[in-house]
């Protein structure tokens, strides 16, 4: 049961005062409303009286020292008038209430009666009827910080005030705490870790509605964020989709995004050769791929300006320049989808990637046939049964010189020759080795890389190796040697 | 019992009626001033009880209606007393035996006796209240049902008003507006009774007890206050000091409250005094010692003398007392011409002599 100063001490019944020395201490039970003075001695013990307006007016008057004796005879705490400053009551009503350890309070002249009685009546009502008045007080401040769009930090103070206990954003979300969870994935948690009791219940209501509402926050930050990004994403998805010519509309469009479509373009395109597998419904599928385009997108960023588009059942990555990027441009790319495919093995694991990379092209048609370039080579790669995760367009036409020389008997017999040796290892040994030898001129002589790119131990490149110089009795110190093997090893690998 | 009122008769009176006055009734020493002057010009004036006249003797009770207080620069011409008789008399065609006084409290009490004086009158040993009241109906003589008729008013000016009114009620309304007119106050006479209506109509031997009393405040050996007492028969509620006096108009009634703080045996106690022209309630903690038509009277803790109302001022040593009043207020009709009621308190009366016997 609260006492008559905690009774008055809460916030919703600021204004009120004890103007008597003493009664502060007594315990309140119930709270009555006096529009006369009779209705003093009519109160029961234990309870607070609070006089009318028009009965608080004649507070100087003998009636209200008659009043309040019968009220000490009842056993009534305190009593409550209204007065437009602060009351003084008289000499004989003070004596009088001191004698039976009532209370006396000063209720300010504007305060509402029954909102007043309204308020004491919840004190009164102890720790539930508390509990739930926090609570509304705290769902009011969620829904307003909600339409504010206020920071969780916000969030968190404000409904600590609400509630009257410390609230927190936490990792950890303790006994009283709710997870705050954008794109399906748990944040961290809104948490009062003091709180105990009937408050603890209202609190769990609150810090739900808040959590709730910061996760909307944090979601609905994420979309505008994202939003340029998407609408640029639309942007190419549409450029490269549609066969038709340009119109000045799209290239509006990709001016006011900010896309530099009179640049240069390199694309990457990425598939999942276990996509079906991978989903178990079209959306999840598409879920799936969302997701992997935005590792994408995250891992390739930082080696140039990428923009991200999602195409039927691929994603593509494009590279764009103001000028021309060089040469080395496929190459750079290509090492970009590396990044990627790592990225995106570490966090989709369930899906199998590749990539296709096409050549740098100007302008909007430039893109278009990147793109193509991309899908072509991942096409042909496929065709062709090979397994690189990544490969790119012939752009230098390496390919097709290769295929031209061995067409001529003598290229083939001078293939056969350099590579006898290891031919002689017979199937499958003899494929290992002209690979490995391959992989190994490839990466310039490093064993390394080479070992990287064939899943071994540096070791058991170089040992190979060895074996394959010793067996070759090549010197691969030798740059003309090496061109040799490589140009062989390339030859025998296109079979 | 015949008595020749002297000079120590006069003072001792003016004093008793102070303290039967209930703080209203106007200061008695104007009063007293009149009856000496009188006493010096005419000789004295002679007192009798209402046994010693025939029963069909006609009595003229009569006094002042007005302020009181009017009186210090309103001075009568000392004729008015003859006046209201010569009418009186020309009206019932009786002669006048004897004056009375409406109310012994207060300078009320010494007014008739100087017009009898002057007239070579005697006054009877009674009158209408056997205390100050406000209203002319509030006498005994009313509660009896004697015919407020005719009503006679006169001023220092010499003009006459003579009512005939249809109740005590009117009578009251009547003459208080003709007061006014006056200038405040002015002297009157109702509630003209034979001898014989007078017996069961009157607070009886009243001027004996306003003597007695004053001659206990002046001879008294050691406290006073004990003597009033005792010859009074009344409690003494309260001694201290005046802490608090305010007055307001609630309800078109102007009251005030005095806090008296104890002091002495009484410190720690506090006691309240609601006021009108009279005291009329004593209360403490809330609850009542004393309520009109009991007699509540404010002394000077020194002197033993009376305050009026209006004299009461903060720092003041009083003593509060209180005497039970003539039984016949405790009637019904008495309790609603003149109970707590009447006089817009809130509360059933109670005789002094339960509440003091309560909280002895």
């Amino acid at each position: 049961m609260p006492s008559v100063d905690a009774i008055i001490a809460s916030p919703q019944l600021a204004g009120l005062e004890r103007v008597s020395h003493g009664g502060g201490g007594r315990d309140i039970r119930d709270v009555r409303l006096a529009e006369q003075f009779a209705d003093l001695g009519q109160a029961p013990a234990d309870s607070i009286v609070v006089l009318g307006r028009s009965a608080s007016a004649e507070a100087t008057d003998y009636r209200f020292d008659m009043g309040l004796r019968w009220a000490a005879l009842q056993g009534v705490a305190a009593v409550a008038a209204y007065s437009g400053s602060r009351w003084r009551p008289t000499a004989t009503a003070a004596d009088i209430a001191e004698r039976s350890g009532m209370a006396l309070i000063s209720v300010p002249g504007q305060a509402e009666i029954t909102g007043l009685i309204r308020a004491i009546r919840r004190e009164i009502g102890g720790t539930a009827e508390v509990a739930l008045a926090r609570a509304e007080a705290g769902i009011a401040a969620v829904n307003r910080l909600e339409q504010q769009g206020a920071s969780l930090a916000a969030m968190c103070q404000e409904v600590s005030q609400a509630l009257g206990t410390p609230v927190e954003f936490s990792p950890d979300p303790g006994a009283v705490g709710a997870a705050v969870v954008t794109s399906q994935v748990t944040v961290g948690y809104i948490a009062a870790p003091a709180v105990t009791g009937d408050l603890a219940v209202a609190a769990r209501i609150v810090l739900h509605a808040a959590a709730a509402a910061a996760g909307r926050i944090y979601d609905a930050e994420r979309r505008s964020r994202e939003l340029p990004v998407r609408s640029r994403g639309q942007l190419l998805a549409e450029l490269l989709i549609s066969e038709a010519a340009l119109g000045e509309d799209l290239l509006d469009r990709a001016r006011q995004l900010g896309v530099p479509l009179t640049g240069w373009h390199v694309a990457v395109r990425l598939e999942a050769d276990n996509l079906d597998d991978a989903g178990r419904d079209e959306v999840h599928r598409f879920e799936l791929l969302e997701a992997a385009g935005q590792v994408a997108l995250q891992a390739a960023t930082g080696s140039g300006t990428w923009y991200l588009s999602s195409v039927s059942r691929a994603i593509v990555l494009i590279s764009m320049s103001a000028s021309d990027p060089g040469p080395q441009a496929g190459a750079r790319a290509a090492r970009a989808a590396e990044r990627v495919l790592e990225a995106a093995r570490e966090r989709l694991p369930r899906l199998r990637l590749r990539a296709g990379v096409g050549a740098a092209h100007q302008g909007p048609l430039g893109l278009r046939a990147s793109a193509a370039e991309a899908r072509a080579a991942l096409a042909a790669a496929r065709a062709a049964g090979r397994n690189d995760p990544v490969v790119a367009h012939d752009a230098t036409g390496v390919q097709r010189m290769l295929l031209e020389w061995y067409a001529s008997d003598s290229a083939r017999s001078s293939v056969r020759e350099l590579l006898a040796p290891l031919e002689r290892l017979g199937s499958p040994r003899a494929e290992t080795a002209i690979r490995t030898l391959a992989v190994y001129l490839d990466e310039q002589g490093s064993a390394v890389r080479a070992a990287q790119k064939l899943h071994l131990h540096r070791n058991a490149v170089t040992y190979r190796l060895r074996q394959i110089s010793h067996l070759l009795e090549a010197d691969l110190a030798d740059c003309d040697q090496r061109l040799a093997l490589q140009l062989a090893c390339r030859a025998r690998l296109l079979q | 019992m015949k008595r020749l009122l002297d000079e120590p008769a006069l003072r001792a009176l003016a004093r008793g009626c102070a303290v039967l006055g209930t703080g209203g009734g106007g200061d008695p020493r104007i009063g007293l001033l009149l009856a000496l002057q009188s006493l010096e010009e005419v000789g004295p004036t002679e007192l009798v009880d209402l046994d010693d006249l025939p029963d069909d003797a006609l009595i003229m009770p009569c006094g002042m209606v007005g302020a009181p207080t009017v009186h210090i620069e309103k001075i009568e011409n000392g004729g008015e007393g003859a006046v209201l008789r010569e009418h009186l008399e020309r009206l019932t065609g009786r002669e006048v035996a004897a004056l009375m006084p409406a109310e012994i409290g207060g300078s009320n009490g010494l007014l008739p006796l100087c017009w009898a004086g002057r007239m070579g009158l005697p006054v009877v040993d009674a009158d209408g209240m056997g205390r100050a009241f406000p209203l002319i109906p509030q006498v005994t003589m009313h509660l009896a049902g004697v015919d407020p008729n005719p009503g006679v008013m006169t001023d220092e000016r010499g003009n006459v008003l003579v009512f005939s009114a249809v109740s005590g009620e009117w009578m009251e309304r009547l003459e208080r507006s003709a007061a006014v007119e006056f200038g405040g106050a002015g002297a009157a006479t109702e509630y003209t009774m034979t001898v014989g209506q007078a017996r069961d109509a009157t607070v009886r031997g009243t001027f004996t007890l306003a003597i007695r009393i004053g001659e206990a405040l002046t001879s008294a050996v050691g406290d006073p206050i004990a003597a009033v007492l005792a010859v009074a028969g009344g409690y003494p509620l309260m001694s201290g000091k005046v802490t608090d006096v305010e007055r307001r108009t609630t309800k078109g009634f102007v009251r005030g409250s005095v806090v008296i703080e104890g002091l002495g045996d009484d410190s720690g106690r506090l006691l309240r005094l609601e006021i009108q022209n009279e005291n009329l309630v004593a209360l403490e903690q809330g609850t009542v010692l004393a309520s009109v038509p009991d007699l509540i009277t404010v002394l000077d803790t020194e002197t033993a003398d009376a305050i009026p109302t209006e004299r009461v001022r903060y720092g003041q040593r009083v003593t509060v007392i209180a005497m039970p009043c003539a039984p016949v207020w405790r009637s019904d009709f008495g309790l609603r011409m003149a109970g707590p009621r009447a006089f817009g308190y809130d509360f059933d009366y109670v005789p002094v002599e339960e509440l003091a016997g309560a909280s002895a």
